[in-house]
């Protein structure tokens, strides 16, 4: 169950950044920037952890964990980064 | 859009103008950097109200393109510095040469960096 | 470290959660509201990991909360989607 549920996750997010990153390219707000980085570092957690629980469930989990959990943490950094410098 | 567009100029135009009256306006003082406008010649020159003039012209004080002096306030094409005014020298050469792409540019920015984020999530492009 | 890491990113996900609500009064616009929700849920979710690591019987119910949360943001951009959007 854990599994199907950080799957999702991570599709939601890679979704999330696909869609802030495409329009980033278009008309370069920096928000959008850190917002897609943030996802992508969601992204990520959710996909380690994915993989810890299916792929490699025998490996002791404390490094892969504490991975995922730093990619959510630095991601949501650069996400409050970006909120705070917004301009208009 | 505009594919090949400079990426450098491109920033600059997003970063520095919200209307296409902001440039014109910008473009009217620099091409007599000796000249002083306050904002009732300004209005004039480019038909706009006074008090939009007034507000242009603050606007672009602010971001270190003008200086003022006296009150009521006249003011003068000088940039802070000469990055920037080469980077105005670069925007001018771009608006004479591709002027509707420019325009594109400005109107196709969001107004709001919150309301370009909400519109990210809008998957079908309005054309 | 790892209570560290979890008590940063709960932190993390408030203040996020809390600039979507703002951006939420700037533009009126649905979609930060239902984030500012889902970000506020990610956050209780690591402040019941952090409270709740040595007792294996509580995880399927933050399994569910990250679920829940991720839902909120695939619902925000189906809304986005359905709703007409205003012509720019």
């Amino acid at each position: 169950m854990s599994q199907a549920v950080y799957i999702l996750c991570a599709i939601t997010s890679l979704v999330c950044t696909v869609l802030l990153v495409r329009a980033y390219r278009q008309n370069r707000v920096p928000l959008l920037f850190w917002s897609g980085l943030c996802f992508l570092g969601l992204t990520v957690e959710n996909f380690v952890l994915f993989l810890d629980k299916t792929v490699f469930p025998d490996v002791d989990l404390t490094m892969s964990v504490r991975i995922a959990a730093l990619a959510a943490l630095g991601g949501l950094a650069l996400l409050i980064f970006g909120m705070v410098w917004k301009d208009k | 859009m505009a594919e090949e567009f400079p990426d450098n100029i491109r920033r600059f135009i997003t970063e520095n103008f919200t209307s296409v009256e902001q440039l014109e306006a910008l473009l009217l003082l620099r091409a007599d950097p000796e000249r002083t406008w306050d904002a009732a010649e300004l209005s004039q020159a480019l038909y706009t109200q006074p008090e939009a003039a007034a507000m242009r012209l603050a606007d672009l004080r602010g971001r270190g393109f003008l200086t003022a002096e006296g009150a009521p306030a006249r003011y003068r094409y000088r940039p802070a510095n000469s990055e920037l005014a080469r980077q105005v020298d670069l925007l001018a050469d771009v608006y004479r040469e591709r002027r509707v792409t420019v325009i594109t540019l400005i109107y196709s920015r969001p107004a709001d960096p919150a309301q370009a984020f909400a519109d990210a999530f809008r998957l079908r492009k309005e054309k | 470290m790892d209570e560290l890491i979890l008590g940063a990113t709960a932190m993390a996900f408030a203040v996020a959660s809390l600039f979507f609500l703002r951006f939420w009064r700037d533009t009126g616009d649905r979609l930060f509201a239902l984030f500012a929700f889902a970000f506020l849920l990610m956050s209780c979710g690591r402040v019941g990991f952090g409270l709740t690591q040595d007792q294996e019987e509580a995880h399927p119910y933050l399994y569910l909360l990250r679920f829940f949360s991720f839902s909120l943001i695939v619902v925000a951009i189906v809304d986005k989607n359905r709703s007409r959007p205003p012509s720019a």
